[in-house]
């Protein structure tokens, strides 16, 4: 009861917190009166074709009023129109979130997949040397810049041995899009060489993005097992003469991994983060990738409304998050 | 004062993984100082020699040398010269505005504290870097504005942190004690509750250079960072893209600088915490 | 008599920063049939480390077992696979009630949840050997049919309703009383119970002892139970055992125990006890440091009876009735001395 109140709070909060980012970004974009009309319109435009296409953007009215006429457009949906795509934000973001969303719950995927036996395995093994090896991983993993690590993966696995894709998503044209998500689309119309062509494209983007995300999962997972494996209950079991492995992998690793739960918005945060170069450096056609062309092309517009979908993305992920929090720790229900 | 620092110097020296750490910032500090001394081509910073570039490493060109037939071991020194002013400068501004921010907030239960909560909320809803990226990009390339994004959108993590430090510090007996016997308000905030929470703060501050410098990087790496010619590390990644494979040095090195200067900050925080913040001494070591 | 537990010259050590903590100095310590048994003494004295040594749960990379031997029916726990005594004895022959109810049950599963995963391996119908990776609908069913019984035993309303709940939705006198059955079944022979009522209100504490001396009387099971506390050893024990600092100093009936002290510790001990008499009086002195503490006999820095003798040599056990033993060089004079 006590945790559905709490979601429901947390459910109103969006709007005024994704209405706040609104109005910060807004402000931001605002704090220099650039003028992307002129860059767009080119040097010979004429008076009268400037003030045509400041009409057409909006930009001729005063601030005041441009911020309530793109509040109620973001409301309808309407980001306004890409000053370099001269298409709706909406539809680039929309058609362009899918793409971010797939290669980060990849990502999350791969690193709790490896990250937890890990964390696991050098908490049971303490100060051995599994335990040394996987804490210098965990240290680099959080110390290295994403870019970077995309940068290092093609010059060895793209470009020195040829056994992955430089970047982009997929050979051709990729599958027909219903879900956006081209793995989801090829396998469910059976079309596996499309599949086997967007996995290989992943990979690299996908282990880049993972790495730092690994760190942090083993990183706490590996505390969450310490301080079970310390705790009374266990000492209980043993004392019971319970297998150790039984304890260990049943008991111990559920507790451990609430606390680990409890860190996935944090870990998605970064991975998103992340996700905006990493995209770039692998021409992965999503939102990262959107937002650093448009950075290239001066374009606020598009630049804001990449910033409230990210916020309104980060902002569910964490809501998720709690949601599962308290779905899997009884304490935190009734 | 003297035997705390003592004590410190003592426990961190013990430990083997803070001490690398502390080596590694050390190493940052001195050779952004004495970057022209170090250096071996220090004019190359300015100055470009066209008919000599991209020159694998060598006797002459630790690092190689870039598009421009610069030296890059020598531009990668003055590189560290434009990270610690980023960094320093912005965890300092943004600490300064946070942590008062966080301390009234804390202390006074009203209208006004509440609203700069939810203010501070608004920017952490969203990952830093996202925020800072737009930042950047509506005022332009160029050092000042990376310190300003950074810092605009740091603070609001300070005074978080500080507001619940607070909150659970007023709580504490003999912080309720002086208010009843009468302590300001100032008095209380300066002399009981930010003690109280300077050790955690400084951990942070010394985790949180390491993730500025990264973000600062990543701002330099979009071109979001100073411009063409400066040295700055994650610009000098970006330049190196169209000039892989062949010349792997050209993004090779600063990325390493960059990793390891993170890499000190990161140890030396961890560390620090050890020592200074008992109570999550054992999620970091168990 | 052939006692069911049996504890000779068990010298135990603690490997820490600053050297070897030597916990346990030759204690030699018994527990009858059937018998409840205190293990009495200060904090730090070495009771919990007597009761970990048997159960075979001493931490492994720092206790030291120098000498000694645990006879437990007719078994050298010392020298047996510590794999095959996890999975006979511990849990099985010798099952144990923890020091904190609160902390002992793991907060994310279910009482039903844990109890069950405890029968899966322990169940007295089960075969110690067979590992129980696989668990027969029969067995399930029968055991369940047992610890709904168990719990009706120990006193615990609606045992369907609790075992659905958490641990932190049932009260801490509720929890002591399902460890105490969650000792009781596996059908041991001895259950050690490790100060099992320091956590809780002193209005349940006696609860909760009366029904494990109850439940263990009419079962046949021995216990042996360690608590700081004389006063609760006095209501529940039939022997109590006296340590201080590492080393047994004195055994005896309870009713003997407290009429006829024979150690000067034993003695001093009784007469810190709050009374009208005394008042409140403490023992003058520290307890010794085990990294490096007084030879022979430990108490002797503190003992107003004490010789030079005392310092030479740990006294050796002196018969003081038919089941009353000290080990001291000069016994207090029960005839003239008496506490009354």
């Amino acid at each position: 009861m006590r945790e559905l109140v709490l979601t429901l709070n947390r459910l109103l909060w969006l709007a005024p917190t994704l209405l706040g980012l609104l109005a910060i970004t807004f402000t931001i974009s605002h704090i220099i009166p650039a003028d992307p009309v002129a860059f767009i319109a080119g040097d010979n435009a004429s008076a009268e074709q400037i003030a045509a296409l400041k009409a057409k953007f909006g930009v001729d009215k005063p601030v005041p009023v441009q911020l309530w006429n793109y509040v109620i457009g973001v409301v309808q949906g309407d980001f306004g129109v890409s000053l370099y795509t001269q298409r709706p934000i909406a539809d680039d973001l929309v058609s362009r979130l899918p793409a971010t969303l797939e290669l980060a719950f990849v990502s999350i995927l791969l690193a709790a997949v490896i990250g937890i036996p890990l964390g696991v395995l050098a908490a049971v093994d303490r100060n051995s040397w599994l335990d040394h090896v996987l804490r210098v991983f965990t240290v680099s993993g959080l110390a290295i810049a994403a870019f970077w690590l995309a940068i290092l993966f093609q010059l060895l696995f793209a470009m020195e041995l040829g056994i992955t894709p430089l970047q982009g998503r997929v050979d051709g044209w990729g599958p027909d899009p219903v879900t956006g998500f081209f793995l989801i689309d090829s396998a469910w119309t059976g079309d596996w060489e499309t599949f086997r062509s967007v996995a290989h494209h992943m990979i690299l983007p996908a282990v880049t993005l993972a790495f730092p995300a690994m760190a942090t999962v083993m990183r706490f997972t590996r505390a969450g097992v310490l301080d079970a494996i310390n705790s009374n209950y266990v000492d209980y079991q043993n004392a019971m003469g319970v297998p150790r492995r039984v304890v260990v992998w049943r008991y111990v690793l559920r507790n451990a991994l609430i606390g680990t739960v409890t860190q996935l918005g944090l870990i998605f945060g970064n991975l998103i983060a992340n996700a905006v170069v990493v995209e770039a450096v692998f021409d992965w056609p999503g939102l990262g990738l959107y937002a650093v062309n448009s950075i290239l092309q001066s374009d606020y517009n598009a630049i804001m409304g990449f910033t409230l979908i990210m916020g309104a993305v980060f902002i569910i992920a964490n809501l998720l998050v709690d949601i599962t929090h308290g779905l899997i720790d009884p304490r935190e229900a009734g | 004062m003297m035997e705390t620092a003592r004590f410190l110097l003592r426990k961190l020296a013990a430990d083997r993984t803070a001490a690398l750490g502390a080596l590694l910032i050390l190493l940052l500090i001195v050779v952004a100082i004495a970057a022209p001394v170090l250096s071996t081509h220090p004019q190359d910073v300015a100055e470009f020699n066209p008919p000599g570039r991209l020159q694998p490493p060598s006797a002459e060109h630790y690092f190689g040398t870039d598009r421009m037939g610069s030296d890059v071991y020598s531009r990668i020194l003055f590189g560290a010269r434009i990270t610690i002013t980023i960094a320093v400068i912005a965890i300092g501004v943004s600490v300064l505005i946070g942590v008062p921010v966080g301390l009234v907030a804390g202390y006074y239960r009203n209208w006004a504290s509440d609203a700069l909560m939810r203010i501070s909320d608004i920017f952490l809803a969203v990952p830093q870097i996202v925020l800072a990226i737009a930042i950047a990009q509506t005022l332009g390339p160029s050092i000042e504005n990376v310190i300003l994004a950074l810092s605009a959108t740091y603070w609001p993590f300070w005074a978080r942190l500080v507001y619940a430090e607070t909150r659970s510090a007023l709580n504490e007996t003999y912080v309720e004690a002086s208010i009843a016997l009468g302590a300001s308000p100032g008095r209380v905030m300066l002399f009981h509750v930010l003690p109280n929470i300077s050790s955690s703060l400084i951990v942070r501050t010394t985790i949180g250079m390491g993730g500025t410098i990264l973000t600062a990087a990543t701002l330099g790496f979009l071109g979001l960072g100073p411009p063409a010619p400066s040295p700055e590390w994650g610009r000098t990644i970006a330049e190196s893209r169209e000039f892989l494979p062949e010349a792997w040095w050209y993004a090779t090195a600063p990325g390493l600088a960059i990793f390891l200067v993170v890499m000190g900050f990161n140890l030396f925080g961890d560390g620090l915490r050890d020592i200074l913040d008992p109570r999550t001494r054992r999620s970091s070591d168990g | 008599m052939d006692d069911l537990l049996t504890v000779s010259d068990l010298e135990v050590g603690f490997q820490t920063e600053s050297g070897l903590a030597r916990v346990l100095d030759r204690v030699n310590f018994h527990v009858g049939r059937g018998e409840i048994v205190g293990l009495v003494g200060e904090s730090g004295c070495g009771k919990t480390t007597l009761a970990r040594a048997i159960l075979g749960v001493l931490p492994e990379n720092s206790a030291r077992i120098a000498s000694g031997t645990i006879d437990f029916d007719g078994r050298d726990l010392l020298a047996e696979d510590p794999q095959d005594l996890g999975t006979e004895v511990r849990g099985r022959q010798i099952t144990f009630v923890p020091q904190d109810p609160f902390s002992s049950f793991n907060p994310v599963f279910t009482i039903g949840a844990q109890i069950e995963e405890l029968m899966k391996w322990k169940s007295p119908e089960s075969e110690p050997a067979a590992a129980a990776r696989f668990y027969p609908r029969a067995r399930r069913r029968s055991d369940r049919a047992r610890v709904l019984d168990l719990l009706r035993t120990v006193q615990l309303p609606d045992p369907d309703g609790i075992l659905k709940k958490y641990p932190h939705e049932v009260s801490g006198g509720q929890r002591q009383r399902l460890m105490i059955a969650m000792a009781l079944l596996p059908e041991p022979q001895l259950i050690i119970a490790d100060e099992p009522t320091t956590a809780l209100d002193v209005t349940i504490q006696a609860q909760i002892l009366k029904l494990l001396k109850r439940l263990a009387a009419e079962r046949g099971v021995s216990v042996l139970f360690t608590t700081h506390d004389l006063g609760t050893a006095y209501e529940i024990c039939d022997r109590i055992t006296v340590m201080y600092a590492g080393q047994e100093v004195e055994s005896a009936p309870s009713d003997d125990f407290f009429a006829a002290p024979r150690h000067p510790y034993t003695k001093r001990l009784l007469e810190s006890l709050p009374s009208r008499e005394h008042g409140i009086s403490g023992i003058p002195g520290q307890i010794p440091a085990l990294i490096d503490p007084p030879s022979g006999c430990r108490f002797h820095p503190r003992c107003t009876n004490a010789s030079a003798r005392c310092a030479a040599a740990r006294p050796g056990v002196t018969q003081a009735g038919p089941a009353h033993r000290v080990r001291c060089h000069h016994p207090v004079d029960a005839a003239r001395e008496a506490v009354s």
